[in-house]
């Protein structure tokens, strides 16, 4: 547990350590992917990584765990088949909106790392007042946008089949 | 004069801190004493990791605050002193003043300003704006969030609409448009800030009225001891004297508008990824049979969503809101990154990371202090976070 916390927190720092441009526009290789890469991975999980525990060992307590124990269920399965669906109904919504935040949101590693992504285009767009090219960014990410999000929708009634999306 | 050799300079760094200790103790002492009596605040110090966590937590509160009030730095945070530019730690000032300290604790960083006076400092700006902002992003996503997934239907697909529109903005676009000094005059990001901030408002007056609906004399009471100064916060926040909004004559601080600009798009952006959690869980437990109970029982649809549905939630939702702090706080650094949002002079922890690490394969030391403050203050906020949500869970 205190492994998680430090992790996440440690992330949080090491998004800002490692501070050697790289430009991976024209080849990317395994050298100068690798710690851009790493930094936007290890904020992301550590993140979901919490927020699944929390709500996991919630799920944990619950009477039908107790059941599925007592039955004589060995212990992965009973937390893959039994917690895991009813525990991400939460991690499910934050992964989904991570997509966004990494179209967007990452502007800064994508700056730190002189790297010219999405984010970096967006800036520079703006920066111009390139009201085109703003509108052709901003069309992308509203679709990405509604794509997610009705995916996270039809993924709640999987999670869990009484919820009903009108 | 000598420099400070690396003991010396921890020695004197923990005696600057001295307030902080005196203030961490007394507190201690006196949650253990009357820990039985004070509920789930008591109950927090029932766990060794929950305490380690508060300890943290509240040891960059007392220093925000002490700091606020000139105490805990050495130097004035803005003051730069010929000689001192990227110096290390401990090195002595060359010509001192009098009456402040001959060295530089940390060091001195790229424009020769005292890295450990603009770190404490750093502790006040990001004490008084991070959690406060979460905060607000919260009750608005709550406030948005319990009705569209209880509700459903129209309501839902119309706010979650909202809320993907926002979420569809960039984040940068909107910053940009809100400190453009034309739209300040407009007096969009106090508008913003009237809508924004009167969420908190609705918030407790639902959440009262519909515990004490039965009991009128006791709703009354209620409401006014929390609704009053609420409100007058309110007015009082949102209200500049010269500005759009100008009328109200209980006026009694005003908010620098940089800093409410920060303040407004923070809670704009964060509030609808809450709006999506929150909305996400309250359509997983409205499925649960104690719902359906409540339902049975004829309770009011937000008693439901306030005293059954969000405690149930609050497991994900509490990690959640720790782990926003620490990222509100980055966000802050990114703003100034961008020259956007706080001045960038100011000694915040993100805009200092953001300075140091230009020069971090030279001199590692303006860097190192403020991310190690931010890192501790996380960890402190994600320890505090578990053991809040154990000791919660545990009845």
């Amino acid at each position: 547990m205190i492994f998680i916390a430090v992790f996440t927190s440690s992330t949080v720092g090491l998004k800002w350590f490692k501070g050697t441009a790289t430009s991976a526009m024209e080849d990317a290789n395994f050298d100068n992917f690798f710690l851009p890469v790493l930094t936007i991975a290890l904020y992301g999980m550590g993140y979901i990584a919490r927020m699944t525990r929390a709500s996991m060992t919630e799920v944990m307590t619950a009477q039908y765990i107790r059941t599925a124990r007592l039955k004589g269920v060995n212990f992965s399965n009973i937390v893959i088949k039994h917690a895991l669906r009813n525990a991400l109904i939460a991690p499910f919504t934050v992964i989904l909106l991570q997509v966004p935040w990494l179209l967007n949101g990452v502007v800064i590693v994508e700056t730190l790392f002189n790297y010219k992504g999405f984010g970096w285009t967006l800036v520079q767009a703006a920066g111009n007042n390139d009201i085109e090219l703003l509108l052709a960014v901003s069309v992308v990410s509203v679709v990405v946008v509604l794509l997610t999000q009705l995916i996270s929708d039809i993924g709640y009634v999987f999670l869990n089949p009484r919820i009903r999306i009108s | 004069m000598e420099p400070l050799g690396f003991g010396d300079i921890v020695i004197r760094i923990l005696a600057q801190f001295l307030p902080v200790w005196i203030s961490l103790v007394v507190l201690f002492v006196l949650s253990f004493a009357y820990k039985r009596r004070l509920g789930l605040y008591g109950k927090l110090f029932d766990s060794p990791i929950g305490m380690v966590g508060f300890a943290l937590v509240m040891f960059w509160v007392f220093t925000g605050i002490y700091a606020g009030f000139d105490m805990i730095a050495t130097h004035d945070p803005l003051a730069q002193l010929s000689g001192m530019k990227n110096k290390l730690p401990g090195t002595p000032l060359s010509d001192a003043p009098d009456g402040v300290l001959p060295w530089y604790l940390l060091g001195g960083d790229n424009l020769a300003r005292d890295v450990f006076s603009r770190m404490v400092h750093g502790a006040t700006i990001v004490i008084a704006i991070a959690p406060l902002a979460t905060l607000f992003a919260f009750m608005v996503g709550i406030t948005l969030g319990l009705p569209a997934g209880y509700y459903g239907g129209r309501l839902d697909t119309f706010l979650s609409f909202l809320a993907n529109l926002i979420l569809a903005f960039p984040v940068i676009l909107l910053f940009y448009l809100l400190v453009t000094p034309e739209i300040v005059l407009t007096g969009l990001p106090q508008f913003m800030a009237a809508v924004l901030f009167f969420f908190p408002l609705i918030f407790f007056a639902v959440l009262i009225h519909s515990r004490y609906r039965t009991q009128p004399k006791k709703d009354w009471i209620w409401l006014t001891i929390v609704l009053v100064p609420l409100f007058l916060f309110y007015a009082a926040a949102i209200n500049m004297r010269g500005s759009k909004i100008g009328f109200w004559p209980l006026d009694f601080f005003d908010i620098p508008p940089g800093i409410l600009v920060v303040f407004v798009a923070v809670v704009f952006v964060n509030s609808p990824t809450v709006f999506r959690i929150v909305r996400g869980l309250t359509m997983d437990i409205k499925t649960r049979d104690y719902v359906a109970a409540a339902q049975t029982r004829g309770e009011t649809p937000w008693y439901i969503m306030l005293w059954e549905i969000l405690p149930n939630a609050r497991g994900p939702l509490i990690v959640d809101f720790c782990l926003r702090i620490g990222y509100t706080t980055i966000l802050l650094g990114t703003l100034g990154f961008f020259g956007l949002g706080l001045p960038p002079e100011s000694p915040d922890w993100g805009s200092t990371i953001n300075e140091g690490r230009k020069l971090l394969s030279i001199y590692l030391h303006p860097a190192l202090p403020p991310a190690l403050a931010l890192l501790s203050l996380v960890l402190g906020l994600n320890l505090l976070a578990d053991g809040l949500r154990e000791e919660s869970l545990r009845d």
